[in-house]
């Protein structure tokens, strides 16, 4: 096969080499390459089964709630530029978002409704698996790493939700507080474990913080650890669960 | 070329045709994206002290003397250098942005960072600073304090009489 010369230009140069250790993929080694010597593609296996990739089977519901984490964690990032979670300030940094900065309004939309997304998406990925019996053995392990990635997704959606400090945030985790006071025995556990998630006795500024930082530091980074896992599970365990030989 | 959906006049397969517009799009939504993220970081409104404040009324600060004002960065000269009135001069050296110190013996700055010198006029006679101290812009407000604007530079010999 003739090769563009433009292509090669880019492509047979020592500084495209240094990049990606292997030759532009035009034949079947270093198309393998590319897969293996790729720090995120090397998840993936060389060569899946026809079936794997029938759309139709999983529907990507997994990649879907994959991609909403990722949209989720560059737009967080990006609102932490101007959000402060102080009692003064968080109210009205986010009303800031919404008219005064340029491209706030999306940035905070995005985050919201791929928060809403996100939830509803893991939740649809979490049935197809049990309808198609994929959490049979040998994939029982991933599928509980799958319920941890839900609670934390739950998670996730809950601390951000006390965020914006209005009115339904604050009663919100009011009731949540409350809920979480009444684990038994109330006396011992859930009081101490409503002080344990407010920072206090009422919804205030030690709340505020305390959810701040489960939602933007310990959640995402527990939940991207254990993607990382249940993605490497999915390839241990013999792929993507598909429909069998026919 | 003999391939199946290949035009007789133009090269263009129905391949080529979608990926290059694949890749327009792709290309083009992440670069308006990226546009998007940078014009995201330069806020429209900012909640710092106004450059245009009110300081003391002018009998505040006796004849013949160089008052610092650390809240607004800036000294009150009144009298020196052969003026009668109030003039109002940047505390912040031109080099780094240090806080030069009035030193009377010498009359004149002395900034602790680097060692640049500012004589009276707020000239720079030693040390690194690039340009002279500003002066600045200052009225008397219908309450009787002086009212600077610090993005408003004037000369040397600017003053307001008393």
């Amino acid at each position: 096969m003739k090769k563009n010369r433009l292509l090669d230009l880019l492509t047979n140069n020592r500084f495209y080499k240094s990049v990606f250790r292997h030759d532009y993929p035009d034949n079947d080694i270093s198309r393998s390459e590319v897969v293996t010597g790729n720090l995120l593609l090397h998840i993936q296996s060389v060569k899946v089964h026809k079936n794997t990739i029938r759309t139709g089977y999983t529907l990507g519901l997994g990649l879907i709630s994959f991609y909403l984490f990722v949209i989720l964690t560059i737009t967080g990032i990006l609102l932490m530029f101007y959000y402060i979670p102080s009692l003064e300030r968080a109210y009205n940094d986010m009303k800031d978002l919404e008219f005064a900065v340029s491209y706030g309004i999306i940035l905070r939309n995005l985050h919201r409704w791929g928060a809403h997304g996100m939830v509803a998406f893991v939740f649809l990925h979490m049935c197809r698996v049990f309808y198609t019996g994929g959490y049979k053995q040998p994939r029982e392990f991933n599928w509980g790493i799958g319920v941890v990635l839900l609670i934390i997704t739950l998670f996730l959606s809950l601390t951000g939700y006390l965020l914006p400090w209005d009115q339904l945030a604050f009663w919100a985790i009011t009731i949540v507080a409350k809920l979480i006071g009444t684990v038994p025995p109330e006396s011992i556990l859930g009081a101490n474990l409503s002080q344990l998630v407010l920072g206090g006795t009422i919804v205030g500024q030690n709340a505020l913080i305390r959810f701040y930082v489960m939602h933007v530091v310990v959640l995402p980074l527990v939940a991207a650890v254990l993607i990382g896992v249940h993605f490497w599970r999915i390839r241990k365990d013999g792929g993507l669960s598909r429909p069998a030989e026919e | 070329m003999s391939e199946k959906g290949v035009r007789e006049n133009n090269n263009i397969s129905r391949r080529k045709f979608f990926l290059f517009f694949g890749w327009l799009g792709l290309l083009s939504s992440l670069a308006t994206s990226a546009w998007g993220a940078v014009r995201y970081m330069f806020p429209n409104v900012l909640y710092e002290p106004s450059t245009i404040f009110k300081i003391g009324k002018p009998s505040d600060y006796p004849p013949n003397s160089v008052t610092f004002v650390p809240d607004q960065r800036l000294f009150v000269v009144r009298g020196k250098d052969g003026f009668e009135g109030i003039r109002i001069i940047s505390s912040v050296c031109t080099h780094m942005n240090c806080t030069p110190k009035w030193v009377g013996a010498k009359n004149q700055w002395e900034c602790p960072c680097h060692g640049s010198i500012f004589n009276l006029k707020g000239e720079v006679t030693a040390g690194p600073a690039p340009k002279p101290l500003p002066w600045y812009k200052t009225t008397l407000a219908s309450d009787g304090r002086l009212l600077v604007d610090s993005k408003d530079f004037v000369k040397p010999d600017y003053q307001i009489k008393v």
